[in-house]
């Protein structure tokens, strides 16, 4: 498993968990010299080793505390990093899968957290503590330090001969076993149908024996994890043992060890054998958030270029396309497209569905970078025009005059497009703050709405997706009147869906074939 | 805990062979403590093996009991997790709970994963450790009194008094999470849904530097649990190292021999009990959102079978929760079984509202049947439904077509329903995701042969043709067309000449009403709409 972390944290986690073990073993040593002195010369421990033991002891768990908060801050501080990243890959399309950009940052990065902020400091402690361990028993107690590093490898063993057997096996469980919890929870997102269909019963049925499927399924997997556990702790046991009757031994027949010794190496001993168990039950964790983190850079891998691949000098055309190709995934939507949009006037754009008109729009927008060719528009200040709103944390007056227009100005635009009858409703009228679209507007006020940030800026370049769904009669009329006006001094490109609006198209253009055609008007 | 009755013997056992396991534990490094002690003594050869022999079977005893305890234990939370689940359905089905949100879905899942914690790692643990305190003191007074003192002061220090300070910062600062996850769900929710248009008014990196704060505090939250967390640890172990001073300086004198025992044990005793300290402090928020779970359960509504032959709907206003302008104002309408009515109207004009507000019951709407009021649980055993939203499951598709097997459908006449909507590329055996898989125009066709295998006199849809291409759209008015009663919202007005009743709605009221004939020749709002869809190219 990779442990992706920059080498600089890795280094100081290396450094401070050797510095905590040191400490502990500085305990032990001062623990067991004044236990001897206590058990085999009666004598009362001495005051300074008294002190010694608090002190080791106080920087041991200083240091572990300190180690703990460090870990977490530089956890946490990455994963802030990776959220941020993942926000960046947000762009207009996103919202067709919002749910998965929304699990993407509260579910599966939380659950990937633990990896950074446990799993990695813990797999490098266990690391550090066992070869200082070791190191430090060659020291005290050699022969201890030989079982230990004759026993060690038998943790590692199982894991090849016993775990990787269960490991595909419990893996595949795993996944089962996520899919099972869905499946829960779309019936409780879903309950409306249910209810609808008069399906309680028969639901609740289903349910309740994929509960007991659940639990059987759920204990066999765990089955595997508790066995694993059993097992690293019957090595343990064994490690432990092997080492208490070498130094029961020692003891007894050969004479060959002092208090001091047997104490120090029995208090170390458990600290070694449960590092090592540790690992083992570390290693299942780290596999299981590592799927979440398959799960963010899926997000990262997406194509996120948010720079503006459109130039700004077409003028005096308004808009200038030299040699574009559009594409959508595998499909080819425009090929090798030339086209130069005069300054003024209404530019309809028509077509079947699905050919690309709205792409289109979203590449003059600067939304959908061409595959190859430049785009270039007479201005910066785009105006847009669609059916498509999401309001929150706003006011109608801030999102009409985007903080550069009083509220007479705001005002007289919103009676001209007749939206004020309506918005005087509002509590606080065009001043009412807006949370989580909690407005609820016509398709058609909304269009209205949009066309009022438009007449109130008068950009030079227009931009217009035609809503397919029918408008009411007023917005209708007011549109068409609008636009008429609007075309005098700007340039209106828009995809349109009605007959009516052809009648003031300057030019039409059709779209098949992977080409622009000139239906209507001169070039 | 009351849910915990029916697991009660599993719970009992499970908690018993923790006790004995932790008290096995202990002995352990008890039994090696003294043995230590004891060799430099010389004592008998077989005395030494007979110790080591016997750690070496608690150590083998310890590991199994922890084995089997914890299957007992983990069997007994889920079981007890399905139950919670089936009543929480069963209210959530019976209750006008809103559960389309992606935030309340992941609230819940995160409630459930919260109750498993609850059960396993702060009830189960803590109560072994309290017990093990208790039978240690016990055993203590055997060293004395003062002994007594000792253990009963470190257990309520590791078991009370460090989680109690720590579970009012700890449940704060929880609180302070979820407030701002929900903070920033909301804006990150904005931000998705609104770039097109941020993005076009050059705003998209402004409201993204807007998230900043959130996630900057989510981590600093994250940053102060932890540092609780190293705090908690780091006082447990100043207790630790008293009580280790204090065990060397009231035995050395008279028992040295016992001191390396007591010391062993004093260290096994802190292992055991410092893990639940953590879970513990959290005790308070994990039960909150235990509570959120359990439910009660309201009765189920009765009377489904009750006919249905009109559906009044009289002076009804509506405004959703937290909006602020109504959507539906001083409607009224009769839907008679035998008529088909047909809901036009701009989008946003409140045509989706009022078709819930029939679906899901409103007291300004009643059902009759005939002079009869009839409860609104008739319409169920009546209509077929095709609300705004659809759902699926993840299940196969003829599972979804039937619900689970609620209503009879065959294979073949299932097979026959997908061919003829073109999607004969899906088997009634395939699975499908309630969730991506299925295109707009699918969802649409495979509720559509959900209801046709319901086979009910009356249907209620909101957009049945949205997102099909015309051929599609037009065989599905057929079969529409072919029912006896009909209350459809739609923007295809392709058919509007079929039904009996045509109801213009804009700004949320209904401003004309009538039959298609008379209102053509009247050429108002509707005769427009006509005139304007036949624009359409």
């Amino acid at each position: 498993m990779k442990l992706n972390m920059p080498i600089k944290y890795l280094i100081l986690y290396i450094f401070m968990s050797a510095l905590g073990v040191l400490a502990f073993i500085m305990f032990g040593h001062y623990l067991s010299t004044a236990l001897e002195d206590i058990v085999i010369e009666g004598a009362a421990p001495a005051a300074g080793a008294m002190i010694w033991i608090a002190l080791f002891f106080i920087l041991y768990a200083l240091l572990s505390a300190l180690y703990k908060v460090i870990g977490a801050r530089v956890a946490n501080s990455r994963i802030e990093a990776l959220a941020h990243r993942v926000v960046a890959r947000i762009g207009d399309q996103t919202r067709k899968h919002s749910e998965s950009m929304l699990n993407a940052i509260f579910v599966h990065l939380e659950k990937y957290r633990p990896f950074e902020k446990v799993f990695i400091p813990t797999v490098i402690q266990t690391a550090v503590k066992i070869t200082v361990i070791i190191a430090a028993m060659f020291l005290i107690h050699r022969n201890a330090a030989f079982i230990m590093l004759f026993t060690a490898p038998f943790v590692p063993l199982y894991y090849v001969l016993v775990g990787l057997r269960t490991k595909d096996e419990s893996e595949a469980q795993a996944a089962q076993f996520d899919e099972l919890g869905t499946l829960f929870l779309n019936l409780i997102r879903g309950k409306n149908t249910v209810k609808h269909t008069g399906a309680e019963h028969t639901v609740i049925e289903r349910l309740r024996q994929y509960n007991e499927r659940y639990v059987r399924e759920t204990m066999h997997i765990l089955k595997y994890a508790f066995q694993s556990t059993l097992m690293l702790e019957f090595i343990t046991i064994l490690g432990i043992g092997l080492i208490a009757l070498e130094v029961g031994l020692q003891i007894i027949i050969f004479d060959g060890i002092t208090f001091y010794a047997a104490f120090f190496t029995l208090l170390l001993a458990p600290e070694f054998y449960n590092a090592l168990k540790v690992l083992g039950i570390e290693f299942h964790n780290g596999k299981l958030a590592q799927g979440h983190l398959e799960r963010i850079e899926e997000w990262l891998d997406t194509d996120s270029d948010r720079s503006d691949y459109r130039t700004f000098d077409a003028a005096p055309e308004s808009v200038a396309l030299r040699n574009v190709s559009i594409g959508h995934g595998q499909d080819m939507l425009l090929e090798n497209v030339d086209m130069a949009l005069p300054e003024t006037g209404f530019i309809a754009i028509t077509g079947p569905s699905g050919i690309g008109k709205s792409t289109f729009i979203r590449m003059l927008l600067g939304l959908h970078r061409p595959r190859k060719g430049t785009v270039a528009l007479s201005d910066e200040d785009v105006g847009y025009i669609s059916d498509e709103v999401y309001f929150s944390d706003t006011t109608i007056q801030e999102y009409v005059s985007d903080g550069e227009y009083g509220e007479a100005d705001v005002i007289s635009i919103l009676d001209q497009l007749r939206l004020m009858d309506s918005l005087d409703n509002l509590e606080k009228g065009i001043h009412t703050p807006i949370v989580n679209h909690n407005i609820p507007l016509s398709g058609g006020e909304i269009v209205r709405l949009k066309m009022a940030r438009v007449l109130i800026r008068r950009p030079r370049i227009i931009l217009m997706d035609e809503p397919t769904e029918f408008l009411d009669a007023t917005t209708e009329a007011l549109i068409m009147e609008h636009l008429a006006e609007l075309k005098q001094e700007a340039a209106i490109v828009a995809v349109v869906h009605r007959r009516k609006l052809l009648k003031i198209a300057d030019r039409h253009y059709t779209f098949s074939n992977r080409q622009i055609t000139l239906a209507k008007g001169e070039s | 805990m009351e849910f915990l009755k029916n697991e009660r013997k599993q719970i009992l056992y499970s908690i018993m062979l923790g006790l004995v396991g932790g008290l096995v534990g202990i002995a352990l490094f008890g039994l090696s403590g003294y043995m230590i002690s004891l060799s430099f003594f010389d004592p008998p050869f077989f005395v030494i093996i007979l110790i080591i022999a016997v750690i070496k079977l608690f150590g083998m005893m310890k590991g199994a009991f922890k084995y089997i305890e914890r299957l007992l234990s983990h069997e007994a939370t889920f079981q007890l997790i399905g139950r919670l689940r089936l009543d929480y359905f069963r209210s959530t089905i019976r209750t006008g709970r809103n559960t389309h949100s992606v935030k309340f879905i992941q609230k819940l899942n995160q409630y459930f994963e919260q109750v498993e914690n609850y059960y396993i790692r702060i009830i189960y643990p803590y109560i072994v450790a309290v017990l093990i305190s208790l039978l240690l003191m016990v055993l203590s007074v055997y060293f004395g009194m003062a002994f007594v003192v000792l253990t009963g002061g470190i257990g309520l220090m590791l078991l009370f008094v460090i989680p109690k300070v720590f579970e009012g910062r700890m449940s704060k600062a929880l609180e302070a999470r979820e407030a701002t996850d929900d903070a920033l769900y909301s804006r990150l929710y904005h931000f998705i849904h609104d770039y097109t248009d941020l993005w076009v008014t050059k705003r998209a990196g402004r409201e993204e530097a807007r998230l900043s704060p959130d996630m900057e505090r989510i981590r600093r939250n994250e940053d102060k649990v932890a540092m609780y967390e190293a705090a908690m640890q780091f006082i447990a172990q100043l207790v630790q190292i008293s009580a280790i001073i204090l065990i060397i300086l009231m035995l050395q004198e008279d028992t040295p021999l016992w001191v390396p025992m007591v010391m062993l044990i004093a260290l096994s005793y802190f292992d055991l009990a410092m893990p639940v300290m953590n879970p513990a402090s959290q005790y308070r928020r994990v039960r909150a959102a235990v509570s959120e779970l359990e439910t009660d359960v309201p009765q189920e509504e009765t009377g489904a079978h009750s006919e249905v032959t009109a559906i009044q709907v009289a002076g009804l206003d509506f405004r959703y929760p937290n909006a602020s302008l109504d959507v539906l104002k001083d409607i009224s309408v009769t839907f008679k079984k035998g008529e088909k009515h047909a809901i036009i109207g701009s989008s946003g004009s409140g045509k989706t509202t009022l078709i819930e507000r029939v679906i899901h019951g409103d007291p300004a709407v009643t059902l009759y049947n005939g002079d009869k009021e009839a409860g609104h649980s008739a319409l169920r055993g009546n209509a077929s439904i095709m609300p705004q939203q659809l759902d699926f499951y993840n299940a196969t598709v003829m599972d979804n077509i039937t619900l689970f097997g609620h209503v009879e459908r065959s294979q073949a006449e299932a097979e026959n329903d997908l061919e003829a909507l073109g999607m004969a590329h899906y088997a009634p055996e395939t699975a499908i995701e309630f969730t991506g898989r299925l295109s707009g125009g699918e969802q649409k066709r495979l509720h559509f042969i959900r209801m046709l295998a319901e086979d009910k006199p009356l249907w209620i849809m909101d957009e049945p043709t949205a997102r099909l291409d015309d051929r599609l759209k037009q065989k599905i008015w057929d079969r529409i067309l072919s029912k006896p009663t009909l209350i459809i919202s739609t923007h295809d007005l392709s058919r509007l000449e079929a039904f009996d009743f045509i109801h213009y709605m804009e700004q949320g009221r209904i401003i004309e009403s009538g039959p298609y004939e008379e209102l053509m020749q009247q050429k108002g709002a509707v005769y427009q709409a006509v005139q304007r869809f036949k624009d359409l190219l």
